[in-house]
């Protein structure tokens, strides 16, 4: 291994163009924090594994993963090398230990934390008025609450049409779309995932729904799992791959049928890519599969929206121009382009519950870009960015609603009262 | 002198343990840059947050005689930013305030040192103004690292270089002291001008009033491949003969370019020997209407002319120049990054040269050239693993190297001196003006402990000294004039506008001889050479003939603009602009609360007096 390592290490010519991309050097302006530097280091741990210190094996465990650095890199280093890395002083060090991602992908943790967060919010929220996380931040819980305080959520149909009803000034007549009376010939099998199933079960249904009214006809094979991202994450690799098999062995059959498997999670998708062919040669994240697909005649919603990219589509899968395409094809849609959009938000699958500290600190200023754009609504497709940004939305203590994209074309396909 | 241990905790108590880094992978990290050479590993690294806590870490580390060493992003390519063994990395990565000017004009900007080059532009976009300066690393280079090497990029062609560009700074002196450099322009011996291009030696630079230029309002692209290199390079001295005043002219050969085509794909054609990238800007149909001429011209030359379509197009083929050394990894391992600049019209005979130099020690050389500025980066492909093939490439390019001096070049434009180059500065300077370059490090550095081995070699100069011009000689392939100061400008203008060009003075003051305008200050943008003799009676030349020189401090402008208070200027080297080119005018503005340098430019006077320092 250490052999093709080298080979490899050998194409990063320390140009440092890698930097502004990277999400904890732009948070610490510390180089150990960059590609660059996670690479010299990876060289030297390659010489001289016995001598791994903690400085060295703490920059691994802080890089996200995003792979960014990937999409920057104009002499084409691969990513593989700093996953290699993590694994390498991993095995020296050790892995972090963290019982909270663990257990994060099961679903009666996740249904639990749904309900906790909810009523933690809810109570929180209408007790203390909108400043209770900076008390909160001050005092004993603050660690809990800055973990929780990151899992995304999703307003029921009624009081989501208020928010944009609110921002656009359309009266919307209901949250009924309208069925497809096409004779389709469209068919996919659905990705239902861990966290937008169980903690974003609204924007799914209402996906679905949009789905339907497009005439593409949907099967969810029972008994999916997790896709096992999580705990490749966290370097529990028997995890991850118990969690696949069980997910072959539910989607096979259905796939083989459709040749189509529609996820929309980025980051399931970038984790569905890399299953047995038969599998990962199907998948279309959902902003692709609808911008290549005639929508149901969408209204006008004026509204200036900024995207954010979930690391796993732009770096991972290459998907950039697609979502905004997307969101283009709502009339009255003006779309906006924030600094650093190719930075990563610091949700980072688990990341934001490993290290909240850090990851709020990049989440802030992600938000500070994203707001700045003068933008009304912040849309994306990640249920991991859509929770870190609409904390750190809060956070700045602006009023700024944070949406599935989804969630925004299932708005502009209803219709409004005459 | 407190043991090391006791610095690093002194640090911490004033930074803080977090903003202290004394582990082993910070010291390994900052033992690099982009140079692909190393001298030690530092004894910290310092992150500190402002101007104040930099003043405290130089205080602390000169109290304990450590030497540091001030650092950007580490994107140098000459080696610049590497510590010695032992020293302290002060990074200023964390000084990115962006403010308006603290003298209130809406023409200057306050950056500080750590912000990239990028993120200063991107937000002067939004008021339809930049910092001309753009290095091909500018998405991750500083404002400080711009300042220390005096940076130039692509589109200095037409607005010049960073020290045309810098207002003000605020810097930090060895000992640890707060002050500013003075305003350009203000009557005395121009510490600015030392501190732009100084590479750290003198002191450290935290932030700067730094001028901003107006984004004009129309561009115009050009890609023109050529069957030869050869014709390529002839072509850049015709277009620029002709009056043309592109933004930017470029040169990619085509070894560069096939790296460039395999690593991205952009579409560019690979079967040719160079493409050249040529970029109008201007407002009101100009920058079509020249962009229509050039092509014109190309055209004649064999070249096959492309207009850029659209914005797209434009931006892909900036990304091809600028991502360009970066995808050089594909192939090789390793190179040697150079810097070389020469007189236009000997840009035809540095690209046969270099290319030679490539074939006669079997490496690989791929060429970019900021060509219409005559700045070539050849870089010289090699992997160090195999065996002989850094000697051979090192060869290659000290043969590159004594080629540029041998055409009255300049071993670096933009990259600096660095530790890269140090071996051969003294080739390029006289006895005298690498006396007083000694003399000067020693006033601001006395006990060497700013960025210690960097940018100025040891030992004498070895140039033979340029004879004292006698009478006035236009050299047209150059776009530059040699003449003694004596000579009134309108004596030089009148023969210049018979070919279409004039002199860059400001203000333009026609009865005036070139020595008094000199002293005044009037020529400092245009100026590219000196010859001067000091107070105490020592002659010596300084500058080359090319618009690109970080080789050694820059006493061209130190010498002018300061009413002879430092030597008595006898002939000077100018550029030639086109007749219709616009030269600003520069605002004049009070000075900064920032303390004025006065004790360092005392001691500068009295050592172009001879006198012993005070």
């Amino acid at each position: 291994m250490s052999r093709d390592l080298d080979t490899l290490l050998r194409s990063c010519i320390e140009c440092a163009l890698c930097l502004p991309h990277c999400a904890t050097y732009l948070a610490t302006g510390d180089e150990t924090q960059s590609p660059r530097g996670r690479l010299l280091m990876l060289r030297e741990a390659l010489d001289y594994p016995a001598e791994i210190e903690p400085s060295v094996h703490d920059a691994f465990d802080l890089c996200l993963g995003c792979r960014a650095c990937e999409t920057a890199c104009p002499s084409g280093v691969p990513y593989d090398l700093l996953d290699a890395a993590k694994r390498l002083t991993d095995a020296v060090i050790g892995p972090p230990d963290s019982p909270i991602i663990r257990h994060l992908s099961s679903r009666p943790v996740l249904k639990a934390l749904r309900l906790t967060g909810i009523a933690a919010r809810k109570t929180l929220s209408t007790t203390m008025g909108p400043t209770w996380r900076h008390r909160l931040a001050n005092g004993p819980l603050s660690d809990i609450s800055r973990r929780l305080g990151t899992l995304p959520t999703s307003p029921g149909d009624a009081a989501l049409i208020a928010r944009l009803d609110a921002l656009t000034g359309l009266n919307t007549a209901s949250g009924a779309l309208p069925k497809s009376s096409a004779d389709t010939e469209r068919a996919v099998t659905f990705f239902t995932g861990c966290a937008n199933r169980d903690l974003l079960p609204d924007t799914q249904r209402r996906l679905l729904a949009l789905l339907d009214a497009a005439g593409v006809a949907v099967t969810i094979p029972d008994h999916q799992d997790c896709c096992g991202a999580l705990a490749a994450h966290t370097a529990e690799p028997n995890v991850a791959q118990a969690r696949q098999a069980r997910n072959v062995a539910s989607l096979a059959a259905a796939v083989a049928e459709t040749g189509v498997l529609l996820t929309e999670a980025a980051g399931c998708g970038l984790e569905l890519g890399g299953y047995p062919e038969s599998i990962a040669g199907t998948v279309v994240d959902a902003t692709v599969y609808l911008s290549g697909l005639p929508m149901p005649s969408l209204r006008e919603v004026p509204l200036r929206v900024v995207y954010h990219d979930p690391c796993h589509s732009r770096h991972g899968q290459g998907i950039v121009a697609e979502p905004r395409a997307l969101l283009e094809r709502i009339p009255g849609v003006v779309m906006l382009e924030p600094e650093e959009a190719d930075v990563c938000c610091g949700s980072g699958g688990a990341y934001s519950l490993v290290h909240p500290e850090l990851s709020e600190v990049m989440g802030r200023r992600k938000a500070r870009f994203l707001t700045s754009t003068g933008a009304d609504v912040i849309a994306t497709s990640n249920p991991g960015c859509l929770g870190q940004i609409r904390d750190a939305v809060a956070l700045g203590d602006i009023n700024l609603p944070v949406l599935p994209l989804s969630d925004l074309l299932w708005y502009a396909a209803l219709s409004t009262r005459i | 002198m407190a043991d090391r241990a006791t610095v690093v905790r002194r640090l911490r108590a004033a930074l803080g343990d977090a903003h202290v880094r004394d582990d082993a992978a910070a010291r390994l990290v900052y033992a690099r840059d982009a140079s692909h050479l190393s001298l030690g590993r530092p004894l910290c690294v310092c992150l500190p947050a402002d101007t104040s806590q930099v003043a405290e870490t130089i205080g602390l580390c000169a109290e304990a005689d450590v030497p540091f060493v001030a650092r950007g992003a580490g994107s140098g390519l000459a080696g610049g930013a590497l510590p010695p063994e032992g020293a302290v990395v002060i990074s200023m990565a964390r000084l990115t305030d962006i403010a308006a000017s603290p003298t209130g004009r809406a023409d200057e900007i306050l950056a500080g040192a750590g912000v990239p080059n990028a993120v200063l532009n991107r937000h002067l976009a939004r008021t339809g103004r930049a910092f001309a300066p753009d290095p091909g690393s500018q998405e991750v280079s500083t404002i400080g690292g711009n300042i220390a090497c005096n940076a130039g990029g692509p589109h200095c062609l037409k607005v010049g270089t960073t020290a045309q560009h810098v207002c003000e700074v605020q810097w930090v002196d060895a000992s640890g002291a707060v002050w500013s450099s003075g305003r350009v322009g203000d009557g005395a011996p121009d510490i600015t001008s030392l501190l732009v291009g100084g590479e750290g030696t003198l002191g450290v630079v935290t932030a700067a009033i730094l001028r901003t230029v107006p984004v004009e309002s129309e561009t115009a692209t050009l890609l023109a491949y050529f069957d030869e290199l050869d014709a390529a390079a002839a072509s850049v001295v015709d277009l620029l003969g002709s009056g043309l005043l592109p933004a930017a002219l470029e040169l990619v050969d085509g070894e560069m370019l096939r790296i460039v085509e395999d690593a991205f794909a952009f579409g560019f054609r690979t079967d040719v020997d160079a493409a050249m990238i040529v970029e109008f800007t201007g407002d009101a149909g100009a920058a079509k209407d020249d962009a229509e001429r050039a092509a014109a011209r190309l055209a004649v030359a064999g070249a096959e002319v492309i207009h850029a379509r659209d914005e797209r197009a434009r931006l892909d083929l900036w990304r091809c120049r600028k991502q360009a050394f970066g995808a050089v990894g594909r192939l090789s391992p390793h190179y040697v990054s150079m810097d070389v600049a020469v007189p236009l019209g000997h840009l035809p005979e540095l690209t046969r040269r270099a290319r030679e130099a490539g074939h006669n020690h079997q490496v690989r050389v791929a060429n970019l050239m900021h060509a219409g500025d005559g700045n070539m980066h050849p870089g010289v492909l090699f992997d160090g693993n195999s065996p002989g093939e850094r000697d051979r490439a090192q060869a290659a390019a000290d043969e590159i190297l004594a080629a540029a001096l041998d055409l009255g070049g300049t071993v670096t434009g933009e990259h600096g001196v660095g530790v890269e180059k140090l071996h051969v500065l003294p080739a390029q300077l006289d006895p005298v003006a690498a006396e007083l370059m000694s003399g000067i490090k020693g006033i601001f550095d006395p006990r060497g402990l700013a960025n210690p081995g960097k940018a100025l070699a040891e030992g004498p100069g070895l140039a033979a000294s340029s004879p004292l011009p006698t009478s006035k000689r236009f050299d047209w392939n150059n776009l530059t004039v040699t003449v003694p100061v004596d000579v009134k400008l309108s004596a030089l203008s009148a023969e210049a506008d018979a070919r279409g060009f004039r002199l860059v003075c400001v203000p333009d003051s026609g009865n005036a001889s070139l020595g008094e305008l000199a002293d005044a200050g009037a020529l400092r943008d245009g100026l590219l050479e000196v010859w001067a003799t000091t107070g105490d009676g020592r002659a010596f030349h300084t500058g080359r003939p090319v618009t690109k020189n970080v080789a050694g401090y820059d006493l061209v402008r130190l010498v002018c603009g300061c009413g002879g208070a430092l030597a008595d200027v006898q002939a000077v080297t100018l550029q030639l602009r086109p007749v219709g080119h616009v030269v600003e005018e520069k605002a004049t503005a009070p000075g900064t609360l920032w303390s004025a340098p006065e004790p360092y430019r005392r001691a500068v006077i009295d050592l172009f007096a001879g006198g012993r320092r005070v």
